[in-house]
């Protein structure tokens, strides 16, 4: 799995020298901030991991790295790889085919090495698939990471440099790093062959080394299953080597091989970003796939009773903590009530005594207000006379009238619907007063409300 | 036993419905219920406590109010109030210059809910709207519990611009304590 980093510094480390590349990734593609080879010294070799680290963050700090999340690449010359096919299968499955196969590839040498594999995709009708397999010597995987650590950095894989730097090109991709050249047969991302071979490019400006090189080379691909460079070479040189013979290595490859790329850059920053590049994954020595997987002494039964037992507390708790925060204030409503509640039992009493006692008290009805309102109202003109006043407590009342004829009658009418205070005039039905009279006699009913506006004081 | 994949499916569902049904029937709902029940009897008690609360923030306007009550003449007795009430009706419609008055006895009138007892009078009597006036104010200033409940002047039979009064009243008195 590539790691999810913005800017990783890699490293591959040889015997004698590392190189180094801070590379950058962002929407467009990535770019290499730095880049820079520090040679070891006699006395801080690989073998003296402490003081490699020491002068590796000496390295660092004097060509201002600024991350110190490191991709560490193993030379070819460090890596043993073999190409396998396995059945597709669950991942404790592989594990097991891998290591059998370990134990009869290495035998006698496997419990000092260490090793991981990398599965490549199986064909939708193929009954196997290809399995990549690397192993490292414990000795110098131990060194590496204790030199790692003691330069400040921060592991995100060991990788072998060959596979990183293939990256996603098809065909043959050599790899030339200390004198020992990685061979790789990819075809659409996915390893078909590995072997790897002497390359002396120490003096690469002389012909007759250039064409040992490419001779090894030529045996060793032939020797390869495919035995041939069908899809192109590419070749990929570090820029220790002088750029004209690279060019003039990569000219005379072409003559042997057919089409030949030349990749005249830093296998470290081609580690950083095949280990930056999203889906690719990486053979990492120091997390091996072949580790036994961490086995919980409890099993997945009792595991997700475990879970179902902390959500069922959770909820539960916080249910309870809810209950308790409801009831509490509940309670506590309660307790503060009982506390006033026979004082305000009491008070409660008196209101509603005071109540019921007030129309004998301060709200008397007015009925002297009213009788002045009726009065007030009385014709002053026209025969008419009241015959019977009846008031009721609540100011209800009715007055019995006689008048010499109609218009006097309307006018006292008129005249009362007139004031503020009477409300709810009603006039009954007229009648003769009777015998000769040609009187008629007629009931108004009301209602006085004596805070209505202008009612008389 | 052997199942296909369908039935196991099937029978997963039908368990996890089950199971979602029980635990909603008889866990999350009465849950549920009983959360509802705290709300609605806190939601009471605050009402309460609101109205307890005004009661007591009150309680010296309450108390001075029922107090004044009892000081302007609120009986105790049946006896004390008629004596009371009748007394003061008869001086007052003397005061007024009424002759002829009839007054009838206190008429008692209770209800078991209520912690008074009511006694009203019907006073009749003849003369003038004057005079007719003065009683009423007289009864509109009462110094104890009094109000009128009815008033009917009749105006017809008069002689002299006399009319008759028929008022009706009544007054309050304490219910007493049954120990």
């Amino acid at each position: 799995m590539s790691t999810n980093r913005s800017t990783l510094l890699g490293v591959t480390l040889t015997p004698t020298s590392a190189d180094l590349a801070e590379v950058r990734r962002d929407g467009k593609g990535t770019q290499v901030l730095r880049r820079s080879t520090m040679v070891f010294t006699p006395d801080s070799g690989l073998d003296q991991p402490a003081k490699l680290g020491a002068a590796l963050s000496d390295h660092l700090e004097a060509n201002g790295y600024a991350t110190r999340h490191a991709v560490l690449g193993l030379c070819p010359r460090w890596v043993l790889t073999r190409l396998k096919k396995v059945p597709p299968a669950d991942a404790d499955a592989i594990r097991g085919i891998v290591n059998l196969q370990i134990e009869r590839d290495f035998v006698g040498s496997a419990s000092d090495m260490a090793f991981d594999y990398l599965l490549g995709d199986t064909p939708p009708d193929a009954t196997d698939g290809p399995l990549v397999l690397a192993g490292v010597r414990e000795a110098v995987l131990s060194q590496a990471q204790q030199a790692a650590q003691a330069a400040g950095l921060r592991i995100e894989a060991i990788t072998p440099t060959t596979f990183a730097a293939a990256g996603n090109r098809s065909g043959t991709v050599v790899l030339v790093e200390d004198g020992v050249a990685g061979v790789l047969r990819v075809s659409a991302g996915t390893v078909e062959a590995l072997a790897s071979c002497q390359a002396d490019t120490a003096s690469l400006h002389d012909s007759a080394a250039r064409g040992r090189v490419l001779s090894d080379l030529s045996r060793c691909v032939m020797q390869m299953p495919g035995g041939s460079v069908d899809e192109g070479l590419t070749l990929i040189l570090p820029t220790t080597i002088a750029e004209a013979d690279a060019h003039q290595l990569a000219a005379e490859a072409k003559e042997r091989f057919g089409s030949v790329e030349l990749k005249h850059a830093d296998p470290a920053a081609l580690l950083a970003e095949h280990a930056m590049a999203p889906g690719k994954g990486l053979i990492r020595f120091n997390e091996s796939r072949l580790a036994p997987p961490k086995r919980s002494k409890v099993s997945p039964r009792t595991m997700w009773a475990l879970r179902a037992a902390v959500v069922a507390l959770l909820v539960g708790g916080t249910g309870l903590y809810l209950w308790n925060d409801a009831t509490s204030r509940r309670d506590a409503l309660q307790a503060e009530l009982d506390a006033i509640s026979n004082t305000a039992d009491e008070l409660a009493t008196i209101q509603s005594d005071a109540q019921l006692a007030a129309g004998w008290y301060d709200k008397r009805p007015p009925a002297l207000d009213c009788l002045l309102e009726l009065t007030r109202t009385f014709p002053k003109q026209g025969e008419i006379r009241v015959e019977t006043l009846t008031l009721r407590g609540e100011m209800i009342g009715q007055i019995d009238c006689a008048a010499a004829d109609r218009e006097t009658m309307d006018a006292y009418f008129t005249q009362m619907q007139r004031s503020e205070s009477l409300l709810k005039i009603n006039r009954g039905p007229v009648r003769p007063s009777g015998g000769n009279s040609t009187w008629i006699d007629f009931p108004i009913a009301f209602r006085f409300d004596a805070k209505a506006k202008g009612a008389t004081p | 036993m052997n199942m296909t994949k369908r039935e196991s499916t099937l029978a997963v569902i039908i368990a996890v419905s089950l199971g979602g049904w029980a635990l909603l029937t008889w866990v999350i709902d009465p849950v549920l219920a009983a959360f509802d029940q705290v709300d609605q009897d806190t939601m009471e008690l605050e009402q309460d406590l609101l109205a307890a609360r005004t009661l007591v923030d009150n309680e010296l306007k309450i108390r001075k109010r029922w107090t004044g009550y009892e000081k302007a003449g609120l009986s105790r007795s049946l006896e004390s109030a008629d004596a009371q009430t009748g007394g003061a009706l008869l001086t007052w419609a003397e005061d007024a210059g009424f002759k002829q008055i009839n007054l009838s006895d206190g008429k008692a009138r209770s209800d078991d809910e209520l912690p008074f007892s009511e006694i009203q009078y019907t006073l009749q009597t003849e003369g003038s709207l004057k005079q007719v006036y003065d009683l009423l104010w007289s009864v509109r200033v009462a110094p104890f519990p009094l109000k009128m409940d009815k008033c009917v002047i009749d105006l017809r039979n008069g002689e002299d611009e006399q009319l008759q009064l028929s008022l009706t009243v009544s007054t309050l008195f304490r219910k007493e304590i049954e120990e």
